[in-house]
């Protein structure tokens, strides 16, 4: 018993400052106590008790310190340890093991289900991209055609019109000359005349009207040449 | 009046007597309270584990967060390959913990408070990480005493002290819990006891309760915080010790 006395003061001494630190309390309560005269057995009783138990161990010392009672302690102990232990891994780990990993399964299901969805969309969004881009890309070069046909086909209608004024214009103005010729040829003719019939009416004589006329000629010649 | 005696709280009373073959293995009261406490943990964990909803409840929450909480405390502190020590380190923190907190009730009796207990569970994981360890690594184990870059002429006193506070760990690990549940108990005990000093004496006096029954309060409070954290170093010291058996550092 001396052994497991000189253990249990050691280990107080050693690992219990709370308790050494009451072993110094106690006194001053001891003294309180004192001055009131009147000790009730309670108040004795606490401080004797704690006195006790720090000071002299009193009545056989702490009771974690008795022998007696360890292999009850232990024995209890293991056979409790070995049922939780037990029954803990074998059902209530697995268990909640399992619910755990199934929820971290649905979890990630659930991503990989958006994340699959998500790249889904962004293929889709990809081939309405590509799309729109090609329609607008067609769109425009269709109307770019359109409008170069409509600009070719008004070129080719301008100057097909072009050329037929101008033609139209040229064969008007080879009229015109040919006509404007013609007036003055006739002119001299009836020149030529005139003056023939002028000459006979009022001098008598009778002049030939081709000679008449190449007199006319050469005057208007001389006349253009003085132009 | 040995009730108020503040050790009278730790005091083995045997229920049923049982001594086969003249060893005393008495169901005694700290024995209900491990049934209590064991019966207690497995209602708890069992209801919790029979819910396996995806969205949890109140009580399937906690169950589940007991179980990251001791999940994480051994890949914090032992790494992946520590799984293996799950249920051991579940068993060890739900032993001490639900101990450490029956205590706190009224005329319970806290089984975490015998060193016999503690010292029960301190060598179990002492001698499975030294019976593991050289299973697994033979003579390789024993490097865990010779840290490397130590000049020769000091080796002798390093491996020394490494053996000292390799031998000292269930030691340490036992009377650190065991202590601290005492020590905590104790003090609570007396300052009732101070409350009931004064309350008994007659007249004026009683006022001078109101003082350890507020400082009582407190001391509660901070007993249930004390109760957790010693649970919590038990589990990780224990990881700790357990991770020698998975890899030595030097």
């Amino acid at each position: 018993m001396s052994i497991t006395r000189t253990i249990s003061a050691f280990l107080l001494s050693a690992f219990l400052p709370l308790h050494s630190a009451f072993a110094e309390m106690a006194p001053v309560v001891v003294d309180e106590v004192h001055q009131e005269e009147e000790i009730p057995s309670v108040a004795h009783n606490v401080v004797e008790g704690a006195v006790e138990a720090t000071a002299h161990h009193g009545g056989g010392g702490l009771p974690q310190f008795d022998p007696s009672s360890w292999p009850s302690q232990i024995f209890w102990m293991t056979v409790v340890f070995i049922v939780l232990y037990t029954i803990f891994s074998k059902a209530i780990l697995p268990a909640i093991g399992g619910t755990l990993a199934s929820r971290q399964q649905h979890i990630d299901d659930h991503i990989a289900d958006a994340e699959r969805l998500s790249k889904e969309a962004e293929i889709v969004e990809a081939e309405l991209t590509a799309a729109l881009k090609d329609a607008g890309q067609k769109a425009s070069e269709e109307l770019r055609s359109a409008e170069n046909d409509a600009k070719s086909k008004m070129d080719g209608a301008l100057n097909s019109y072009r050329e037929r004024y101008e033609r139209d214009i040229s064969s008007a103005e080879g009229r015109i000359e040919d006509a404007k010729n013609q007036a003055m040829q006739d002119m001299n003719k009836i020149a030529a005349e005139l003056a023939s019939q002028m000459a006979e009416k009022l001098a008598g004589i009778s002049a030939d009207a081709s000679q008449a006329e190449t007199v006319v000629q050469s005057l208007s010649n001389k006349v253009r040449k003085a132009a | 009046m040995a009730t108020h005696d503040p050790m009278h709280q730790f005091q083995i009373s045997p229920i049923l007597q049982w001594m086969p073959g003249g060893i005393d293995l008495s169901f005694t009261n700290s024995s209900l309270w491990m049934v209590i406490g064991a019966i207690c943990s497995l209602i708890l964990l069992g209801v919790a584990s029979s819910r396996k909803s995806l969205v949890p409840g109140r009580i399937q929450l906690v169950g589940e967060e007991i179980y990251g909480f001791v999940e994480n405390l051994i890949t914090d502190n032992i790494g992946q390959k520590g799984k293996e020590y799950f249920p051991l380190i579940f068993t060890l923190f739900m032993v001490v913990i639900v101990g450490n907190m029956l205590g706190m009730v009224p005329y319970s009796f806290t089984y975490t408070s015998h060193l016999a207990v503690t010292a029960a569970l301190a060598l179990l994981v002492f001698f499975i990480v030294l019976i593991v360890g050289i299973i697994r690594h033979g003579a390789h184990f024993f490097h865990l005493f010779v840290p490397p870059g130590v000049p020769g002429w000091l080796l002798w006193l390093v491996v020394l002290i490494e053996l000292v506070s390799f031998i000292s760990r269930p030691v340490t690990l036992s009377v650190r819990l065991f202590a601290n549940m005492v020590a905590g108990h104790v003090l609570m005990k007396v300052i009732a006891g101070f409350a009931i000093m004064f309350a008994s004496m007659g007249g004026l006096a009683w006022a001078g309760s109101l003082l350890p029954v507020a400082f009582n309060i407190v001391m509660i409070g901070f007993e249930f915080f004390i109760a957790f954290i010693q649970a919590y170093v038990f589990a990780v010291l224990a990881c700790i010790y357990l991770k020698d058996t998975i890899e030595i550092d030097h």
